[in-house]
């Protein structure tokens, strides 16, 4: 007991003496404790209880039924068949609409009625008063300070009204925050049915009765009655040759169009079905068949229980991940101070400290910088939650109390930074324990051969690291999530513990190096531990990188679209949105205004034709991999035809070219899909990597001859607009109401355009930035860990000083140390990496055929981002090696002190 | 050293009579030196036959006061700056150089050092060459060069000990130089 | 004198300025011939390091001129001077100071692989010269694994390999115990007898003695300079 305690006081002291590197340490270990503190609690706060839950979907009652795209007929229905069922529960009945409030902005209007008891729960008046007259509204916090409304302010809710409201009181959601509701009263919400439609209208019942029983036995009596809501000819519950198609589709569809949607499914596949479904009207499309439904609050409400802890735990887990790292950096400078410690390890050796005591006594500093760093992170997080609250409300989106913090929230990181940094501490101080006394007094650390088990338990840990990881991602709940991190960590330990023996190994070569690398192999070679968590950390970082780049691969092949240059912005304008009829053309004064607007920009009117097209890829593909793929990424307008306009906007004059043989060309590709089918004609086509706007533009440019073919299909005026733009700016193009854009997007009749998402970036821009973010990290961590070992290292370069190297020799061992370690580094991470990868995309999507953007691809297969790494391998150290002998100091030349 | 040399170093400070000179001489070496007032006389009896020194007038109580004579004070001053060779010379000789030295106004104590520190120097070289060459020879001899060896280096360690003492003392006190070694030497 | 090793004149040093300002040197001429072995000795803060340090091209005089072969430290570059450790110097320090990464053979030819001599025969030159210490078969032993005795050979040999002809000793045998450190002593001896030359910094007069001349340091001047007989006394002994 008293030893432990005396090996504490020392821990404490040598903490406290070394501030440096204490500080760093804690520094480096709060960071992680910090950002899985704040993540913890965000994800537990954004968790919703089944009780809350039960709530929000029914406030006071028990009972909700909905009516969606009304008709006289079906509320008629609905009306009725409540009466019957339920005629002695209370009800509350209302309107809800969803509706565009503002130009950004869009909400619920509902005509609530407050003052029923069956709203608790759903709204609650916070301030002011109910909505009475027909120009008064109530409404939402939410809604009031995303608009600056107070009570007493009047607003013009929407663009389509002329009604001016006054806003009489403030109401609130119990649990959710972002609720943009706005309560009116019924004749107001009369007037708005009267205008624009109830295309967007629902009708709400909330039921309740005294009986126990009421919940159950409606929902049954409901489910059993509402066929009869639909068509009477049809045969209910729909047979199993239509369980395909969605019920309220089943009841409206002739058997002939049934049957054809099924044939076609079977035999052209999902994609080809829902093309069919398309033509046949409108109403379908839209989705504007009425459809009912009842909700029965129960006690066996469905809920993911495994989800609600999961705040803290991924917290934890993104501690964890991050300490890992952190622990291997801690590691080099654990192993650090305990060789410049030696002799003082000595002394308490001669003073009667066993091995055990000086083992707690290293690992004891490594438990209260561990303790010390969590601490320190967690209160930071506090300061950050409390102050950040308004921020938090809008990315929780509920409502957060005052002190939302649980101790789950703090535990689980601060105790992994405690483990974190203990282990850090464990390797050095075993190795620091086991030197006997009397040559830690003489200040020698005798070098051992690295142990014989190492490499291959290293090896095993990895694969079973792998193991676990690969079990992990067959799963899907927070548990197999738990067991993949695990697994992860796992592997990143496991080949972590091979870079003592390849430092070992390395170091045995430095025979044949000259003397300034001979010297680095060597001392490498010696402080193993230190050399090993610099290689390990440098490790950790570089798989980022590559994991970043074979995502970047495999987002290449499945859209096999080339980008436009970073300064390119390209906007596609496909229609007019009216707000309320749907799209319609583009008329030629459209595409003046849109001139207008934007002169300086480059533009060309062409027209795109809807004419079914598969690639080679699909056709070979199984078609029912297929019905589990997104159809929504497919443009339905697949072929444009080339005007003079818009060969001159892409100005390529490999396209021309192909255009000019073939009459028919496909951009925007590279050597993957040779043949076509057009219209059920097989064709083969030249590719022309050429970029353009990479999720609408048409892959398939045809002469307007040659679309002569392709009449019978519809036809679209298309707009294409090319901006000379930096991609940092492209994001505010539409949303800033300083752009001219921004006026022709949701002014009135809005155009409906089609931006890029996401910045366009060229892979080689991407590897190069990739590149540079590992290049900072790797130098940030770099330094730490020269930083903390240099004074070690610096006596012996006084003495090649002395002996006759100039003094660039210090930039010459730091540069090589760490290139070697960064080298050392990126050649176990490479393997690595591409291990996780290939278990990920194997065990993940085993055998997936993914739809593209354009065709097939296998998802399952790993594409190995060579260049990338090649890039990294080689050249990260290079540079890091470079930067390092760039930035660090030259050996003094000032007086050498006799080292005492 | 003897007597003689001690008196006449007594002397260079000024004239005294025979008694003064044997409360003088016992005081500088510390009582290492014991003379009856009848051996003090001879001795300056003897050194006035050799023309070192000369009797002055007698005073009230009858005592005769001696004065240095030119070649007295040459004579002296030549045996303070001699170093003494440790091989035919005792320690004595040294340390009895510098009592006299620490006790007078006159004669500075470090360059007796500074004079001794090289002549001893000087010789732990010789010795050392001789150490260095002389590995064959007979063990005696090693032995006997050990020992002389060692004992100048004793007496070199002892002069640079002497020095930081006189070095310290110089730095901490501002003490007429008399009374501070006659109260050391008490 | 045409074959003087190392030459200082009117050398001076001054560390610090204002109220911290401390004269480490002050006008110091020294003169070491070839062949010859000097010892400077004096208390701690006397300058002695400093003088070491000067004449070993780490540190420049803020007054004086240093030649070292012939050449003044003062007209050389950066580069020039870290050749003169090369070539010229070798130093020698309490501490030994090798380095624990290299083998004993690849310590000595640490100067002359830094100046680019073929790896080969560079290790040529260490054997012989760590078989002049008296380390023959010890090439692939690293520091670890020599006494420290054996150590400051290793250090004599690589201060002296090759071209090299002036070795800086700083208290070479302040970590050795007395019999080890005389061994030590006589090797510097006996290498200065065979045509080196030595300038060796020690407080101890036992060590001093071992050298032909001694010089004396006293608050950065010298203060005395004693010689060794051209013949040593013989006198004394039994035989």
């Amino acid at each position: 007991m008293t030893g432990r305690r005396t090996a504490f006081g020392l821990a404490y002291k040598n903490a406290r003496r070394n501030k440096k590197r204490t500080f760093y340490l804690v520094l480096m270990i709060a960071v992680p404790v910090l950002v899985a503190v704040v993540t913890s609690t965000i994800l537990r706060l954004s968790e919703v209880t089944p009780e809350e839950q039960a709530l929000v979907d029914f406030g006071g009652a028990n009972v909700e039924v909905g009516l969606r795209n009304l008709t006289p007929e079906s509320e008629l229905w609905v009306e009725s068949k409540i009466d019957e069922l339920a005629p002695d529960a209370s009800r509350l009945e209302y309107r809800a609409r969803w509706q565009r409030f503002a130009p950004r902005e869009a909400g619920q209007f509902v005509d609530l009625d407050l003052a029923n008891p069956l709203t608790e729960g759903l709204l609650g008046l916070t301030r002011g008063r109910a909505p009475v007259a027909a120009n008064e509204v109530a409404v939402s916090e939410h809604v009031a300070s995303l608009l600056g409304l107070a009570i007493g302010d009047v607003a013009l809710f929407d663009s389509f009204s002329a009604t001016e409201f006054e806003v009489v009181g403030l109401v609130s959601h119990p649990v959710f925050w972002n609720v943009n509701t706005v309560v009116v009263t019924p004749a107001a919400m009369d007037d708005y049915d009267s205008r624009l439609g109830s295309d967007q209208v629902s009708r709400l019942f909330l039921l309740v009765d005294d009986d126990a029983a009421f919940s159950y036995s409606f929902a049954t009596a409901w489910d059993s009655a509402r066929y009869s809501f639909y068509p009477q000819d049809r045969e209910w519950p729909a047979p199993e040759e239509y369980q395909a198609v969605p019920e309220e589709y089943y009841a409206v569809m002739t058997i002939e169009q049934l049957d054809e949607f099924t044939s076609t499914l079977e035999s052209q596949g999902f994609e080809a079905a829902w093309g069919y479904l398309d033509t046949l009207g409108l109403d379908l499309l839209l989705g504007q068949i009425p459809f009912t439904y009842a909700n029965a609050r129960s006690e066996s409400f469905w809920h993911d229980d495994s989800v609600l802890n999961s705040g803290p735990a991924i917290g934890t887990a993104v501690a964890a991940g991050i300490l890992v790292e952190v622990a291997f950096i801690a590691a080099a400078a654990f192993a650090t101070g305990t060789r410049r410690r030696l002799r003082e390890i000595g002394l308490m050796g001669a003073n009667g400290a066993s091995a055990a005591h000086i083992r707690t006594t290293l690992i004891s500093e490594g438990v209260l910088i561990g303790l010390g760093g969590g601490l320190a992170g967690s209160l930071v997080a506090f300061v950050l939650v409390v102050a950040g609250r308004p921020l938090l409300q809008e990315l929780a989106t509920r409502r957060i109390n005052e002190f939302p913090f649980s101790p789950l929230d703090v535990l689980g990181p601060i105790v992994v930074a405690v483990v974190a940094s203990s282990v850090a501490a464990f390797l050095p101080a075993r190795t620091a324990s086991t030197v006997p006394t009397l040559t830690a007094l003489q200040g020698r650390m005798p070098v051992k051969a690295p142990k014989t088990w190492v490499t291959p338990l290293g090896l095993t840990v990895a694969a079973f690291g792998t193991l676990l990881f690969a079990v992990g991602l067959a799963g899907f709940d927070f548990r197999a999530t738990a067991v993949s991190v695990i697994g992860v960590v796992a592997m990143l330990g496991g080949v972590a513990m091979l870079a003592g023996p390849i430092v070992a190994r390395v170091s045995r070569r430095a025979e044949r190096f000259p003397v300034t690398s001979r010297i680095v192999l060597r001392d490498s070679g010696r402080q193993r531990t230190r050399a090993a968590a610099a290689v390990a950390a440098t490790m950790v970082i570089v798989v980022a990188p590559i994991v970043a780049l074979a995502a970047l691969k495999q987002t290449e092949a499945s859209e096999q679209i080339f980008g436009l240059g970073p300064d390119n912005l390209q906007v596609l304008v496909t229609g007019v949105y009216d707000g309320r009829e749907g799209v319609t053309e583009l008329g030629p004064e459209v595409v003046s205004a849109v001139r207008a607007t934007v002169p300086e920009a480059k533009s060309a009117v062409f027209d795109s034709l809807d004419v079914p097209i598969v690639f080679s890829a699909e056709l070979a593909a199984d078609p029912d991999d297929l019905l589990s793929t997104s159809y929504q990424n497919r443009s339905p307008f697949r072929m444009a035809v080339a005007s003079e306009e818009l060969l001159t906007l892409l100005d390529d004059d490999e396209l021309r070219a192909a255009l000019e043989r073939d009459g028919v060309a496909l951009i925007g590709v590279e050597s993957r899909m040779t043949r076509i089918e057009i219209d059920g004609t097989v064709t083969t086509v030249d590719e022309v990597p050429l970029g353009v706007q990479r999720r609408s533009f048409p892959r398939v440019v045809v002469t307007p001859e040659k679309a002569g073919d392709y009449d019978e299909f519809s036809a679209r005026t298309t707009m294409l607009v090319e901006f000379e733009q930096s991609w940092s700016d492209r994001m505010n193009l539409f949303n800033d109401p300083a752009q001219p854009l921004y006026v022709l997007t949701v002014d009135g009749n809005s155009l409906q355009m089609h931006g890029t998402a996401h910045p366009d970036i060229s892979s080689a821009a991407l590897i190069t930035l990739v590149f540079l973010a590992t290049l900072v990290v790797v130098l940030i961590v770099v330094a730490t860990v020269t930083s903390l070992s240099a004074a070690e290292s610096d006596s012996d370069l006084l003495t090649v000083v002395a002996v006759g190297a100039t003094n660039s020799v210090r930039r010459r061992y730091l540069g090589l140390q760490s290139g070697l370690h960064t080298l050392i580094g990126c050649v176990l991470a490479a393997p690595l990496t591409l291990l996780l990868l290939h278990t990920f995309y194997n065990s993940a999507q085993s055998g997936d055929r993914r739809l593209g953007n354009f065709g097939v691809y296998d998802a399952s297969q790993l594409i190995v981002p060579w260049e990338g790494l090649a890039a990294l391998v080689i050249g990260l150290p290079l540079v890091v090696g470079v930067v390092t002998a760039a930035v660090v100091r030259s050996a003094p030349l000032s007086p050498l002190r006799r080292p005492t | 050293m003897g007597v003689k040399e001690g008196l006449l170093a007594l002397l260079i400070d000024g004239p005294r009579h025979g008694y003064q000179l044997k409360i003088d001489l016992e005081a500088a070496t510390g009582d290492a030196i014991r003379v009856n007032v009848g051996q003090v006389y001879t001795t300056l009896q003897r050194l006035e036959r050799d023309g070192y020194v000369v009797a002055g007038s007698t005073d009230s109580s009858g005592r005769v006061a001696y004065h240095l004579t030119e070649d007295g004070r040459t004579a002296t001053k030549d045996w303070i700056a001699k170093p003494e060779d440790l091989a035919t010379a005792g320690r004595d000789e040294v340390s009895m150089k510098l009592l006299i030295a620490l006790f007078s106004d006159n004669i500075d104590p470090s360059t007796v050092v500074e004079t001794q520190r090289r002549a001893t120097m000087s010789q732990l070289q010789d010795y050392a060459g001789l150490r260095s060459r002389d590995e064959s020879v007979d063990l005696a001899w090693q032995l006997h060069l050990d020992r002389l060896f060692f004992s100048a280096e004793a007496e070199l360690k002892w002069l640079d000990r002497i020095e930081e003492r006189l070095a310290n003392q110089g730095d901490s006190q501002e003490v007429p130089k008399r009374d501070r070694t006659e109260e050391e030497v008490r | 004198m045409s074959d003087l090793v190392l030459k200082m004149r009117r050398v001076g040093k001054t560390h610090g300025r204002g109220a911290q300002r401390v004269d480490a040197l002050v006008d110091v001429d020294i003169d070491v011939a070839k062949g010859e072995f000097v010892a400077i000795t004096g208390r701690s803060g006397s300058g002695k390091t400093t003088l070491l340090n000067l004449a070993g091209a780490l540190d420049e005089p803020t007054t004086g001129n240093v030649w070292v072969d012939g050449r003044d430290l003062g007209d050389l570059s950066n580069p020039d001077l870290a050749r003169i450790r090369r070539t010229t110097v070798g130093y020698v320090f309490q501490q030994f100071n090798l380095l624990a990464a290299l083998t004993a053979a690849e310590n000595v030819s640490l100067p002359l692989e830094l100046d680019g001599m073929r790896v080969g025969e560079a290790r040529g030159f260490a054997s012989t010269a760590l078989a002049e210490v008296g380390l023959e078969d010890m090439d692939g032993r690293y520091p670890d694994e020599l006494s420290g005795g054996e150590q400051q050979r290793v250090a004599i040999a690589r201060g002296l390999v090759g071209p090299r002809r002036l070795l800086l000793a700083d208290e070479p045998t302040g970590a050795l115990d007395e019999m080890t450190g005389e061994s030590i002593l006589k090797l510097l001896r006996d290498r200065c007898e065979q045509g080196a030359s030595a300038l060796m910094v020690t407080h101890e007069p036992a060590f001093a003695a071992w050298a032909d001349r001694v010089v004396r340091l006293r608050d950065g001047q010298i203060e005395e300079i004693s010689v060794r007989s051209e013949m040593p006394p013989v006198a004394g002994s039994f035989s």
